[in-house]
C-alpha cells in the first residue's frame, strides 16, 4: 500500500514537472495580446519587422495587420511546423522571437520620421532607409477608401465644421461621401471637395488647415457607414447663408449650426 | 507746410489702402490658384490609384469575358487622367512623357481587348507599370504638411515636381510600353457607384410616438437611462420621417436616429474621452456578438473588423437562411471602444429593409480557366452582391492572392459566371 502511495506521488510529481517544463512562457518582446487580421499598433509593427527580418514579409511596415501580414505569418507558421491559423499567439510569438531580430528604436524612429524603410536581416540598417514617404493618417479603412480620401475629407471637415459637435463633423463627411455617390456630383472625393463654390472652406482657404484627430475620427466613422444626415447632399448655416436657393432645398434635420438638406 | 503735411498724409493713406487692396487681391488669386492646382493634382492622384487597381485586375484573369471590364476601365481611366494632366502647368517634356505613357497604357488595353496584342505581353509590361502609377499618385496626393501653408502644393509643384530632375526617370517608364501606338480617346464617365443605400421611404410599419422612442432608447441603451435626452422630429420635407435623439450623460455625448414608422434604430454614435488600455480581439468579438444579440440582429454575422486608435469598426452582414450566403446589402456596422468594449456606434440603416432575393442556380466555376496561374484561390463562399442593374445576385466570393500584386476578393455570379465585383483587400 505504501509502495502504491509512493508510485502515485512520483507520478503526480512527474506530470507537474513535465507540464511546468513544457508550459509556454510568454515571449519577452510582444504584449500578451493575441494578434490577428484587423489588428493595429506597436505589436503589429514588431510582427511585420520580425517577419521582414527573415524575409517572410516584403510589404511596408505600417502597423496594420492586413492580408500581406496574414499570408506572411501563415507561411512562417507553415515553415516552422506551427498551427497555421494566421494568428499571433504565444507559440508563434516565441518562435518568431527566437529566429528573428527586432531593432525597435530603428523601426520606430523611421516611422516617426515618416521615412520609407525596410528591416531585412543581413543588410546594414542605415542602407535600408529610403526617402520620405507622403504623410498620411495611417488608419485602417474599409477597402473601397484610401488614406488619401480620409486625409482630404478630414481637411474639409476641419475647415468647414471644427466648431461643430462630433455628430455634425461626421455629418459633413457623410455629405461629401453622399455627393460622390450622387449622379449630380463628381465621382471622386477630390473633385467633390474642389468643385467650384461647393464648400466655403475651399473658397476661403481654410481647407489648408491641418485637421485634428477628432476630425479624422469623424471621417473614419463616415467612411465606415455612419450618416447622421440621413442621406443629405447639402448643408448650410442659416445664420450666415446668403443664397436664397439653398432655402428651397428639402430640409432633413439640423445638427449644431448646420441644416442638412436633400 | 501744413498743406504739404496733409498731402503727404493723404498720399500715405492712399498708398496703404492700395497696398492692402493689392495684397488681398493677390491672396485671393493665390488661393484660387492653389485650389485649382490642388483639384487637378488630387483628381489625377485619385484616378492614378483607380487606374493601377484596374491594371491589377487585368493581371488576375485569363478568361476573356472576365477581362473585358478591367480592360475597358484601363482604357477609360487612362484617357481621363490624360485630360487631368493636360490641365496642369507641367514642364512640357514631363507632360509629354506622361501623356504618351498613359496613352500607350490605354491603347494597349484596347488592343488586348480586340485581340491585337497577346494578353501575356500586356501582363508582362503592366507588372512594373502599376507600381509607377502608385508612385506618381503618392507624389500628387493632397497634402497639408508644412504647417498647412496653402501654397505648399503650388510651391513644391512649381519648384520640385515640374522640373525634369525628378527621382524617377519617366522616360524609362514610358519606354516599357513603347510598343503600343498612340491615339486620342474621348473623356468618359468615372467609376460606378458600389454602395447603394436603401430606400427607407417605403416602410409601411405603424408610426410610433416620441414617448415610445424614449422608452426604446432606454431599452436599447440601458446605461444611458438617466441621460438628458432631447428628441426632435425630422423636417417635414425629409424623404422618410424619423426621430433624432440627442443625449448627454457626463462625459458621454451622442445621438440616435429612429424611423418614425416602426421605430427602427437607424444609427447611433457616442463620443467620449478614451483610456489607453486595450481589450483583446476575443473580448471585442464577444462584445460585438453580445450587442448584435441584444439588438435582435440574430441573423447577422461578423464579416470584417478593423482596429484603429480608439475603437474597432466591425462590419456585419445578414446570413441568408436558405444557403448561408452573406447578404452584404443588409449590413450592420458596429463601433466598439478599445479601452473597455463599450458600444460607441451602431449603424443599421441598410438592415431595416431586407433585400428581396430570388432563387438562383449554382454552377461550379473552374478557377484554373478564370485566373492566371500566379493567383492562388484561398477561400470560396457564397454571398449576395449587386450587379450593374442593381439586382442582388448570388455569387461565389473568392479570396485570391498573388504575393506581388496583392489579395483580392472576386465575386462571380453563380449562374452566369459574370464577374460582378472585385475588391483589392488591404
Amino acid at each position: 500500500m505504501k509502495q502504491i502511495k509512493y508510485i502515485l506521488i512520483s507520478l503526480v510529481l512527474c506530470i507537474v514537472s513535465y507540464s511546468l517544463l513544457t508550459k509556454v512562457e510568454p515571449s519577452q518582446a510582444f504584449s500578451t495580446q493575441v494578434l490577428e487580421r484587423g489588428g493595429y499598433g506597436d505589436d503589429v509593427i514588431e510582427l511585420q519587422a520580425r517577419l521582414q527580418y527573415i524575409s517572410f514579409y516584403t510589404s511596408e511596415i505600417d502597423g496594420k495587420f492586413g492580408y500581406s501580414t496574414y499570408w506572411a505569418l501563415r507561411n512562417f507558421q507553415e515553415k516552422y511546423g506551427l498551427p497555421i491559423d494566421g494568428m499571433l499567439g504565444e507559440k508563434t510569438k516565441k518562435k518568431l522571437v527566437e529566429v528573428s531580430k527586432f531593432h525597435k528604436d530603428f523601426v520606430h524612429e523611421q516611422i516617426n520620421k515618416g521615412n520609407s524603410f525596410t528591416h531585412y536581416g543581413g543588410i546594414a540598417l542605415e542602407k535600408q532607409v529610403k526617402n520620405k514617404k507622403p504623410a498620411t493618417s495611417n488608419m485602417q479603412l474599409p477597402p473601397e477608401y484610401t488614406e488619401k480620401d480620409l486625409d482630404l475629407i478630414a481637411n474639409a471637415v476641419y475647415g468647414e465644421a471644427r466648431g461643430e459637435p462630433y455628430e455634425g463633423q461626421v455629418a459633413v463627411a457623410a455629405v461629401i461621401l453622399n455627393r460622390v455617390e450622387h449622379s449630380d456630383f463628381p465621382n471622386t472625393v477630390g473633385e467633390v471637395i474642389f468643385q467650384p463654390r461647393a464648400f466655403t472652406a475651399v473658397a476661403d482657404g481654410q481647407i489648408w488647415l491641418t485637421p485634428n484627430e477628432r476630425a479624422k475620427e469623424a471621417v473614419l466613422d463616415a467612411l465606415n457607414g455612419w450618416d447622421p444626415t440621413e442621406n443629405a447632399i447639402y448643408y448650410f448655416n442659416p445664420d450666415t447663408a446668403t443664397s436664397d436657393w439653398i432655402w428651397s432645398r428639402p430640409q432633413i434635420k439640423k445638427i449644431g449650426q448646420h441644416i442638412f438638406c436633400s | 507746410m501744413k498743406k504739404f503735411a496733409w498731402i503727404i498724409t493723404a498720399v500715405a493713406v492712399i498708398f496703404i489702402v492700395y497696398h492692402f487692396s493689392v495684397q488681398e487681391k493677390n491672396t485671393r488669386l493665390e488661393n484660387a490658384l492653389a485650389v485649382q492646382y490642388s483639384n487637378q493634382l488630387t483628381s489625377s492622384s485619385e484616378k492614378l490609384v483607380k487606374l493601377s487597381e484596374a491594371i491589377d485586375q487585368t493581371l488576375i484573369f485569363t478568361d476573356k469575358t472576365a477581362l473585358e471590364q478591367p480592360l475597358d476601365d484601363v482604357w477609360r481611366l487612362s484617357s481621363d487622367i490624360r485630360a487631368s494632366i493636360s490641365a496642369l502647368p507641367l514642364e512640357e517634356g514631363t507632360s509629354t512623357q506622361w501623356m504618351n505613357y498613359l496613352n500607350r497604357i490605354g491603347n494597349g488595353a484596347s488592343q488586348v481587348r480586340n485581340g491585337k496584342v497577346p494578353l501575356e505581353d500586356w501582363q508582362k509590361s503592366m507588372t512594373t507599370a502599376r507600381s509607377n502609377l502608385i508612385t506618381l499618385s503618392n507624389e500628387w496626393a493632397f497634402n497639408t504638411k508644412d504647417q498647412g501653408k496653402k501654397d505648399y502644393l503650388v510651391r513644391t509643384f512649381v519648384n520640385r515636381k515640374v522640373n525634369d530632375k525628378n527621382d524617377k526617370s519617366w522616360k524609362t517608364l514610358g519606354d516599357s510600353v513603347k510598343a503600343y501606338t498612340e491615339s486620342d480617346f474621348p473623356m468618359t464617365a468615372s467609376e460606378t457607384d458600389q454602395q447603394k443605400k436603401k430606400d427607407l421611404e417605403h416602410i409601411r410599419d405603424s408610426e410610433v410616438s416620441e414617448n415610445q422612442i424614449k422608452e426604446r432608447f432606454i431599452k436599447f441603451f440601458p446605461a444611458l437611462k438617466d441621460a438628458t435626452l432631447h428628441i426632435t422630429e425630422s423636417s417635414k420635407d425629409a424623404p422618410y420621417p424619423f426621430y433624432h435623439v440627442e443625449f448627454h450623460k457626463g462625459i458621454r455625448i451622442g445621438y440616435a436616429d429612429f424611423t418614425k414608422r416602426g421605430g427602427h434604430l437607424l444609427s447611433y454614435l457616442l463620443e467620449r474621452p478614451f483610456e489607453e488600455t486595450t481589450i483583446s480581439v476575443e473580448r471585442m468579438k464577444e462584445k460585438a456578438k453580445g450587442y448584435l444579440k441584444a439588438f435582435n440582429y440574430a441573423d447577422t454575422t461578423i464579416v470584417d473588423y478593423r482596429e484603429n486608435n480608439i475603437a474597432w469598426h466591425i462590419a456585419n452582414a445578414r446570413v441568408d437562411n436558405e444557403n448561408d450566403a452573406l447578404v452584404y446589402a443588409d449590413g450592420i456596422q458596429l463601433k466598439i471602444a478599445k479601452d473597455n468594449g463599450e458600444l460607441l456606434g451602431l449603424n443599421a440603416m441598410e438592415y431595416i429593409q431586407e433585400e428581396n432575393i430570388p432563387t438562383q442556380a449554382v454552377v461550379p466555376v473552374d478557377y484554373h480557366e478564370l485566373f492566371t496561374s500566379d493567383f492562388v484561390v484561398e477561400e470560396e463562399k457564397l454571398a449576395y452582391v449587386e450587379n450593374d442593374q442593381l439586382q442582388q445576385r448570388l455569387a461565389f466570393e473568392v479570396l485570391t492572392r498573388n504575393d506581388s500584386i496583392g489579395t483580392y476578393k472576386i465575386y462571380i455570379d453563380t449562374e452566369t459566371h459574370e464577374i460582378l465585383q472585385s475588391e483589392k483587400l488591404p
